[in-house]
């Protein structure tokens, strides 16, 4: 087995640039400007590497996040990425179609304190099979193991879900509620089995997306 | 009666006699067998034939009802999909644009008419599934994996085998004749080395198979 191969810039990213959203919560494979990895100076560049299941205690961040430092890089096509530079994850276009390619350095790793991310600015967010590839490779660097990036998506989507749940509810809700994050964690934690748990099976997942959606226009339309 | 074929040559032995073979009789089960085989195979070839007319069927049923559905504004048909429990990220993976893009079409920004066919398209697709196929929970129905894959319906939409996915929900195809549709190798994809478990932490996590058996 070989590590994954992307199908173009555009499968490794859900947003670019201007395209990030404001409503999205900060999650793994986020690319921040103006966020430094301690003990590396040649960089202002840096990836959020923490699992999504670790930046988190209840609805707020933890103090601290781990990241790796992201750097310019030599354009070098997908399959090469598959048995080789096994101690980077592969970052083309970062900046927009036809930009520098840049990648991260996955041993050049450390934790920054969240205070420093509310400076930085945000210019890339992964899309889910993003992360799932930067997931593997992190895993692969640091123990040698190859994981299919599907078992990833199996494991650890739920999160995937939440995190594109709590960005909808802040969008829909931001200009009339001052903690949405607050109260989107009581609402999925509602429920026997919790809209949380729910989200583990995927064959629910649609049900709690309509759910919420309900539970947005209910709320609007009562305010 | 023997015959003797080994004459006129005086290297020939007068004594060897071979075996008389007589004609075989067709018994009345070869013929059975004979017309069942002639007959499937007569039914195989009407039942392919049938497929792709029911193929063909479906794609004017789509075209038919994508054309009806396109008359909405983009953004109430964006809205009938997400009232369905579509994701927005799937809606734009199934339509052929990026998340943002979609975004933009839900405040009101301009689409193109392929784009707007597009996404009349996947709405008709689930209205079909559900009117004539008994699939309530369209979204549902596409997020789940084929077999033992991990490929699902979402994937199966976003390569263009949308007749077949339609197919597969009248029990015409089976979950494997539509992946090996999808990609004929995607028994080779299966990893099964790795289970997913509940950490003690009340987190997924992975591990290798049968690794709880091992004290």
């Amino acid at each position: 087995m070989s590590l994954e191969e992307w199908d173009g810039a555009h499968s490794l990213y859900l947003t670019r640039g201007d395209e990030v959203s404001s409503y999205r919560p900060w999650f793994t494979g986020d690319v921040f400007e103006h966020v430094s990895v301690p003990a590396i100076d040649d960089t202002d560049l840096a990836i959020v590497i923490a699992h999504p299941c670790s930046m988190r205690a209840g609805p707020n961040l933890k103090d601290r996040i781990l990241f790796a430092a992201v750097r310019t890089h030599e354009a070098t096509p997908a399959h090469k990425w598959m048995d080789g530079y096994f101690n980077r994850m592969p970052l083309p276009e970062l900046y927009g179609d036809g930009a520098p390619f840049h990648a991260a350095w996955l041993e050049d790793i450390g934790v920054v304190r969240t205070g420093a991310l509310e400076l930085g600015t945000r210019i890339a967010c992964l899309s889910p099979f993003g992360v799932n590839v930067l997931q593997q490779r992190l895993v692969h660097n640091l123990t040698r193991l190859e994981v299919g990036t599907s078992k990833f998506w199996e494991a650890f989507s739920r999160t995937y879900e939440e995190s594109d749940l709590l960005e909808e509810w802040t969008e829909g809700l931001s200009d009339m509620d001052q903690a949405p994050a607050v109260s989107f964690e009581t609402w999925i934690g509602q429920g026997t089995p919790t809209r949380r748990k729910r989200l583990e099976d995927a064959q629910h997942r649609s049900q709690v997306r309509s759910d919420m959606r309900a539970e947005i226009r209910r709320i609007r339309g009562a305010i | 009666m023997s015959i003797d074929l080994l004459t006129g040559d005086r290297t020939r032995a007068d004594s060897v006699v071979l075996p008389v073979l007589e004609r075989p009789t067709r018994t009345s089960q070869d013929a059975l067998a004979e017309e069942a085989g002639y007959t499937h195979a007569l039914a195989r070839g009407l039942s392919n034939d049938a497929v792709v007319l029911q193929r063909r069927a479906i794609a004017v049923q789509l075209r038919t009802r994508t054309e009806e559905t396109a008359k909405s504004a983009v953004p109430d048909l964006l809205n009938e999909l997400a009232e369905g429990g579509l994701a927005w990220r799937d809606i734009a993976r199934l339509v052929g644009v990026t998340v943002p893009a979609v975004r933009k079409w839900r405040q009101g920004g301009p689409s193109t008419s392929e784009h707007r066919k597009s996404i009349a398209k996947l709405l008709a697709f689930i209205e079909l599934l559900r009117s004539d196929h008994m699939v309530m929970e369209g979204a549902s129905w596409l997020e789940m994996t084929l077999a033992e894959s991990s490929i699902t319906g979402l994937d199966i939409y976003s390569s263009g085998l949308i007749e077949s996915l339609v197919l597969y929900a009248a029990s015409v195809l089976s979950s494997e004749e539509l992946l090996d549709e999808y990609d004929p190798q995607w028994r080779n994809s299966i990893d099964d080395r790795f289970e997913i478990f509940t950490a003690a932490d009340g987190h997924p996590s992975i591990r290798l198979r049968g690794a709880e058996l091992i004290g």
